[in-house]
């Protein structure tokens, strides 16, 4: 990777930051569910088949989904506002622009992701649900690092590969929800198809789900990375 | 002698099956300032993304500040200032912010990036306004600041889309000043794109676009005097009866004729030698003829000719 490459990325992931930072609304937008999900959810433990883990999979989605709103958003949003194409006219190359772009999604995604899990997790080692008590906290947080994290690439992934194919940023926030939503409810198939038995069970199942979605995000950003365009990134005709 | 800042051959842009630019020939001196006059939809906007490497030509090949636009476009934007026809500013960073986001990205040192934006917003009177966010703003100070953004880094070549739209007169006046300045002092070289004859009859040189061609290119000099313009002409005198009046936009090289409020006649000729038609035609018929006034001796009417008539491309000595 060139120095440039990643000097560029880093100066487009500051500006990502500081204009989520400026954006008054974005914050409690952001932040309010998050923490309305982590009261309600050591309440909910236990209530659910497979209790902590449904609503770790329940809490972790909404920061997949945020994250893949987020990108797609900058992305087709900056089309739009045509402050894309003034980046595009400049030195910067589409490559680092889009690295710079993703890397600040992901970085709020696994905010968004923690802030959501450690309430659950928290929950789990200081009173355990009923019926649950042999669930290691410490398999949550795995799950989380290992699980949770490499789906937040993928989901901003995704959301910048819908950001890129879809005219309109409105048509790409729906088509990204849709995703997010899609992709949520893979995670609860995947809470049931969690096998039986010991924690080290567990442990390894959780370990392969996440070397698997790990190998899926190494590829389609490497893709991604390869295939994009500039004239694909403004999306104009004339 | 001195290779061009901007060179096209046969630049050619489709989408589908419509042409937005056509076989496109220009050639633009390095340190001048170039005008692109055109309608909107035009093929402006188009041709300087061609010239940028943002999109790609179907057709022909254009050099840019000596590299191609094909296969070193990196080069190219690397050199180059542009402003947009919006201002593509991030409206929720203030002024500042948003030249230094562009000072970086020019990978401008600290202490020269923070003398440049100084320099910038207090030439142009926003210094003390440099704190405040951009969606405050008006429009005509956004663009500003969109210029201010495209000079940041010092470019051996500027591309201006639409840029006093939103100015106003005083901000233009001190636009157009600095435009000279980076012309004449630092030999930048200006391609400004404008649908208004006035702004481009201040450049050094110009090509009017059209229908995603160029149909004239020169110094608004020598396309102004082209012959190919309608004249209007502005008649004084006594006797204009409203039968005369018909009787002169019947003439085949009369485009228009009417009176105007101070009883003149006012004429649209097509033709250099139809002015004197008219007025010998007026004098037999009983009219008296006090003076005769060709004001349409200049760019806009030329322009006008040519994108209202339609003309065909002629060749213009430079």
């Amino acid at each position: 990777m060139r120095p440039d490459l990643l000097r560029d990325s880093w100066v487009i992931f500051v500006k990502e930051w500081r204009e989520w930072g400026a954006a008054r609304a974005v914050w409690p937008a952001l932040v309010a569910p998050i923490l309305a999900g982590g009261a309600v959810a050591p309440h909910l433990l236990g209530r659910f088949e497979r209790g902590p883990l449904m609503v770790g999979v329940l809490l972790a989605g909404l920061p997949l989904v945020l994250s893949a709103i987020m990108i797609a958003e900058s992305l087709a949003g900056e089309r739009e506002r045509r402050t894309l194409e003034t980046l595009l006219a400049s030195r910067l190359s589409e490559r680092a622009i889009l690295l710079g772009k993703m890397s600040a999604a992901v970085l709020l995604g696994w905010m968004l992701l923690l802030a959501a899990a450690a309430p659950v997790i928290l929950q789990q080692w200081l009173a355990p649900a009923a019926g649950f008590e042999q669930l290691n906290p410490a398999t949550l947080a795995w799950g989380l690092l290992v699980v949770g994290a490499p789906c937040v690439v993928l989901a901003v992934t995704i959301g910048a590969l819908i950001a890129l194919y879809t005219p309109g940023a409105r048509f790409a926030l729906f088509l990204t929800t849709v995703f997010g939503g899609v992709l949520v409810l893979i995670a609860f198939a995947m809470v049931f198809w969690q096998p039986d038995g010991s924690d080290e069970l567990l442990v390894n199942s959780l370990t392969m789900v996440g070397l698997a979605v790990l190998t899926l995000d190494v590829t389609l950003t490497a893709l991604l990375l390869i295939a994009v365009r500039r004239e694909r990134m403004i999306m104009t005709s004339g | 002698m001195p290779s061009p800042a901007i060179l096209t051959e046969q630049l050619t842009r489709t989408v589908g099956a419509k042409t937005i630019v056509d076989r496109v020939n220009l050639s633009v001196s390095a340190g001048v300032i170039f005008g692109l006059l055109g309608p909107m939809g035009a093929g402006k906007t188009t041709l300087i993304r061609l010239l940028l490497g943002l999109i790609e030509p179907a057709y022909g090949a254009a050099w840019v500040l000596g590299y191609n636009v094909r296969t070193n476009a990196h080069s190219i934007r690397a050199r180059t200032g542009v402003v947009l026809q919006s201002p593509g500013l991030y409206e929720n960073l203030t002024a500042f912010e948003n030249l230094d986001l562009f000072g970086r990205i020019w990978h401008l040192p600290a202490l020269e990036r923070n003398e440049r934006i100084r320099a910038l917003l207090r030439h142009h009177g926003l210094w003390e306004r440099r704190n405040e966010r951009v969606a405050d703003w008006s429009p005509g100070m956004k663009h500003k600041l969109a210029i201010l953004r495209a000079l940041m880094h010092r470019p051996k070549l500027l591309m201006l889309d639409e840029p006093t739209g939103g100015l106003d007169a005083v901000d233009r006046e001190l636009l157009r000043a600095d435009l000279t300045s980076l012309a004449r002092q630092e030999g930048v070289t200006v391609l400004i794109a404008t649908h208004d004859p006035t702004e481009a009859a201040l450049c050094d040189e110009i090509a009017i676009m059209h229908r995603g061609r160029i149909v004239a290119a020169g110094t608004p000099d020598a396309i102004a005097r082209m012959p190919v313009a309608r004249r209007r002409v502005v008649i004084a005198g006594r006797g204009f009866t409203p039968e005369l009046v018909e009787l002169v936009q019947s003439r085949q090289d009369v485009t228009h004729a009417a009176i105007d409020e101070q009883n003149r006649l006012v004429i649209e000729v097509s033709g250099q030698a139809a002015c004197a038609a008219v007025v010998n035609l007026l004098v037999e018929s009983g009219a008296d003829v006090d003076s005769v006034m060709r004001c349409d001796d200049n760019l806009a009417a030329v322009y006008r000719a040519f994108v209202e008539d339609g003309h065909e491309a002629r060749p213009v000595a430079r």
